[in-house]
């Protein structure tokens, strides 16, 4: 079946729903191609409070966080939703193929925006050794079954990894009834927030056990434990000094991985550093016409900075079918010193907005300089008491500072 | 009263299973798991090798070249994948000679089309081989295939033909009848007139029921392996190893059948026959070794870990012989490698066996293995029309491998039915793919609920106490008592 549109956008969680609405109120057609069953992505099973703080200036928890957007989405007759479809192929020329309960459908389009979120990572990515038995779950899965499912996956529970999602579901398996035994993180510092590190561990005297990490696993047909143990410097587990922790089940927090399978299929350049694809200003990536946000484009901590991203994809892809990007030169932004990424990664000229940069940090670092040069030329510099890896920089520089830079640079010292 | 048991569903029992449906007898399987296959056919190379490597003059040998042989036609009849991509044996420094001899034995064996490479045209071929190679052997006739798919179709096909297979019911005793057989499980008695003995790994603890002091020991030997995303698809073509030692043919590198790239196995002897467990030392140890033949392995898109059991034993080659004492009883013992591949040939030696005892009759109307509908290898016109006769093939509940609603309940529906998660993934691919499951199992397990009529907590993973859902104390009302 055949279907034509201005725009499509591909998953409908936050950085999708927030781009379809602002490419909406430029007047475009919109369709949302979306796998579940309901709009809202992850946010759906995220029931803790704590979204909106940027953006709405209020607390709100995820599903009332997403429910402002899909509320807001109804009042579009251009932007159609289809649940329960899967993209399963794109081509060169923005054909796309989908599948859905009605068939398989090839939709024509000007412009797609990739909004599709990120996946976690697996016991098998980890190549954690051991047996191979049930009660090994990634913490998402495990918030969906407990959140969304109403199911508890186990009653004696140790987690692996800092991120936050770990540490909410520390917090949400305790609430449930069910014994915490502690947080295992193999680097020196938490991989979370610190607002989730003192409401979700400190709170409830749930232990966070820095610089260990999980050696190997137990159990024939459910886990029965866990062998831990310190890892060294270099991140080596010391299993001398291994220690068995009884558990029936494994969480991994272990990292998020941008979903971008599809971008690989029509050969767009991803960047190691973020897994998400190179964009510049406009999020546009280095094939014209496809654009990407949200999580996928790099891990965000935040939702506001995910519908910030989608709007401004939005905007861009309107802004391109109108032929109002007209890029002259286009330089690639260098980074150094602590800076682990930087998103965009490229300055597309003529710059006529605000930027909007997101940083993260290799390490943690006091009284952080955040630098931009232009060929060893100090353009403009930032100030920050205090930088962590779990934590997002996020600055927006003007265009004056930008001007037809021939090799930006952003580093940051001590 | 059956005709014959057939002890054990791995691959040697299940080809046996279907080869003797197609006869006038009755024929039951036992299976001490609760799906197949479970030991040594689950977890291997999926390599069905071309016949070098064996003795000449042994069963090994024979069987292999044979095996190989009937693989094309076994797998289209039981639309099974199999590829012949084509093996290379490599060697580094002054190892032609060996290479040489292998080349000879493999003549010897029957292998055919052996080709000798130089350097040059090997990484012309497989550019990320170890520039260091000297020389290789190219085997041709090499192949690989899905070890899961190939048990399964083949029992599910004995099942169409009349075979019955009873799960979870484990042989612990048998005794001699003057009719031929009692045999005892867990669970039952059963009477029968042949006993055929594919207990793999536990091949030997049969023997041991009729003869506690017979000589012959299962001494297991675990492999273990590295499996790589889809995305390395083409870090090679053909199945890559180095020239055997005496512990085997080493660790190598093959594309499966699926796409993905299989590195390992070890080779270690361990007591525990249960124990599936990999290693960090083990891991370290595949990694070391496939560096030495392919340098650039991308380490960084590993997906899962696994091991596996060889059912290795004190008998150097295959263990195919009825024990005097205890006529009308064929033992397949002692099956490692290449086992997978000598399957169909040895299933042709039951058979041979049995018409040897009896003047058996081959079946009229044999029913060929209707196809298992695989949605993402249909035309776009095939999946449009399953679409329009139930809109659940449109689902797509696996995102990594695009599997369907409609081919999870197929597959729960089925002759043989998938009652776990782990026999949903080996018939489906649901939860292999990079996410391995992390998306797809809480749906898989909601519909295993309601196809089978079981409470959710019910569910497990392969059976037995592997319960995906431990938490006793949330909405109870949701649960079923399980004690």
């Amino acid at each position: 079946m055949q279907k034509e549109v201005d725009i499509v956008i591909i998953g409908g969680g936050p950085a999708g729903l927030s781009a379809s609405i602002s490419s909406a109120e430029r007047g475009k057609s919109i369709l949302i191609l979306e796998r579940n069953e309901e709009l809202g992505g992850v946010l759906n099973q995220c029931i803790h409070p704590g979204f909106g703080l940027i953006y709405f200036k209020e607390e709100l928890t995820g599903p009332e966080y997403a429910y402002r957007f899909i509320k807001e989405i109804e009042k579009y007759p251009n932007i159609e939703v289809w649940l329960e479809t899967m993209v399963v192929d794109i081509t060169n020329e923005k054909e796309i193929t989908a599948i859905n309960k009605d068939g398989i459908w090839k939709i024509k389009t000007k412009a797609i925006i990739f909004s599709t979120g990120c996946r976690e990572r697996t016991r098998g990515n980890l190549q954690i050794p051991g047996t191979r038995p049930a009660g090994i779950y990634t913490a998402g899965t495990a918030q969906r079954l407990v959140n969304i499912e109403g199911y508890l996956p186990g009653e004696k529970i140790l987690i692996l990894g800092s991120g936050d999602i770990g540490l909410i579901m520390a917090r949400r398996l305790k609430w449930e009834g069910a014994e915490v035994i502690g947080v295992i993180e193999k680097l020196p510092y938490p991989g979370g927030l610190t607002r989730n590190l003192v409401q979700c561990l400190e709170d409830y005297n749930i232990p966070l056990y820095l610089k260990h990490t999980v050696v190997e696993i137990l159990g024939k047909d459910r886990v029965e434990g866990v062998y831990i143990a310190p890892v060294d410097d270099y991140g080596n587990p010391i299993t001398d000094n291994k220690k068995f922790i009884e558990c029936d089940t494994l969480l991994l927090s272990a990292g998020l991985i941008p979903e971008n399978d599809l971008l690989e299929n029509i050969n767009i350049p991803l960047d190691p550093r973020t897994q998400g694809p190179y964009v510049d200003q406009y999020l546009s990536t280095l094939k014209e016409g496809i654009f990407s946000c949200g999580n996928s484009l790099l891990v965000n901590d935040l939702v506001d900075y995910v519908t910030l991203q989608g709007i401004l994809a939005g905007k861009s892809a309107v802004r391109y079918i109108n032929n109002e990007i007209n890029i002259e030169k286009r330089s690639h932004i260098e980074i150094d010193g602590n800076l682990r990424l930087v998103v965009p990664q490229y300055l597309s000229y003529p710059i006529l907005e605000d930027i909007t940069f997101y940083f993260r940090v290799k390490e943690p670092q006091k009284s952080a300089i955040l630098t931009l040069k232009d060929n060893d030329k100090r353009i403009k510099e930032w100030r920050f008491p205090v930088v962590k890896p779990a934590e997002m920089i996020v600055i927006k520089v003007k265009p004056e500072f930008l001007r037809y830079m021939e090799n930006p640079k952003f580093s940051m010292e001590g | 009263m059956e005709d014959v048991i057939i002890i054990g569903g791995g691959v040697v029992g299940s080809l046996i299973a279907r080869e003797l449906s197609f006869y006038e007898i009755s024929v039951l399987l036992l299976e001490k798991e609760e799906d197949i296959p479970m030991g040594s056919t689950k977890a291997n190379s999926a390599i069905v090798h071309s016949g070098y490597d064996p003795l000449p003059g042994t069963l090994k040998a024979k069987t292999n070249v044979e095996g190989n042989r009937l693989y094309k036609d076994l797998c289209e009849e039981l639309k099974v994948p199999f590829k012949r991509i084509g093996a290379y044996v490599l060697a580094f420094n002054d190892e032609l000679k060996t290479l040489l001899e292998l080349k000879e034995r493999g003549k010897t064996n029957g292998v055919s089309e052996i080709q000798i490479l130089k350097r040059e045209e090997i990484l012309k071929r497989e550019p990320n081989i170890n520039e260091e190679v000297k020389y290789a052997l190219f085997f041709p006739t090499s192949g690989i295939t899905n070890p899961f798919l190939l048990t399964i179709h083949a029992l599910e096909n004995a099942i169409e033909n009349g075979a019955k297979v009873k799960l979870r019911e484990e042989v612990i005793g048998i005794e001699k009848k003057d009719m031929g057989y009692k045999v005892i499980t867990n669970k039952s008695e059963y009477y029968c007139k042949y006993i055929i003995n594919c207990a793999g790994i536990n091949a030997d603890k049969i023997i041991h029921l009729l003869d506690p002091d017979y000589p012959f020991t299962i001494t297991p030997r675990k492999g273990e392996y590295l499996i790589l995303d889809k995305k390395a698809q083409n870090f090679v073509k053909s199945t890559i190893f180095h020239v055997p030692t005496q512990k085997g043919k080493g660790v190598l590198v093959t594309p499966t059948v699926d796409g993905n790239i299989l590195l390992g196995p070890t080779a270690e002897n361990i007591e525990d026959r249960e124990d599936k467990s990999t290693s960090h030392e083990g891991l370290l140890e595949v990694k070391e070794k496939v560096k030495k033949l392919t340098p650039n392995v991308p380490f960084s898109l590993v997906i899962n870990i696994f091991s596996g059991i060889r059912a290795s034993s004190t008998y150097k080659d295959f263990f195919v012989q009825e024990i005097p004492e205890f006529k009308n009883i064929l033992h397949f013992a002692g099956i490692d490698s290449p086992g997978l591949t000598s399957a169909p040939s040895l299933a042709k030696m039951a058979v041979e066996w049995l018409k040897e005892k009896e003047n058996i009759k081959r079946k009229k109307n044999i029913k060929n293995f209707e196809k298992i509908i695989s949605f993402k290898e249909l035309t776009e016109e095939e999946k449009e029309n399953l679409i329009k006769e139930d809109p659940k093939w449109g689902h797509i509940i696996c995102r990594c491998e695009h599997v369907s609603e409609m081919e999870v309940r197929n597959a729960i529906n089925s002759p043989l039915p998938a009652r776990t998660l782990e026999a949903i993934k080996k018939r489906t691919r649901a939860g292999m793919g990079r996410c391995q499951g992390a998306f797809c199992s809480y749906h898989i397990m909601k519909i295993l609920s309601e196809e089978l009529e079981i409470p959710i907590n019910m569910i497990t993973l392969r059976g037995g106490k592997s319960f995906l859902l431990n938490g006793e104390n949330k909405v109870r009302w949701k649960y079923a008592k399980r004690s």
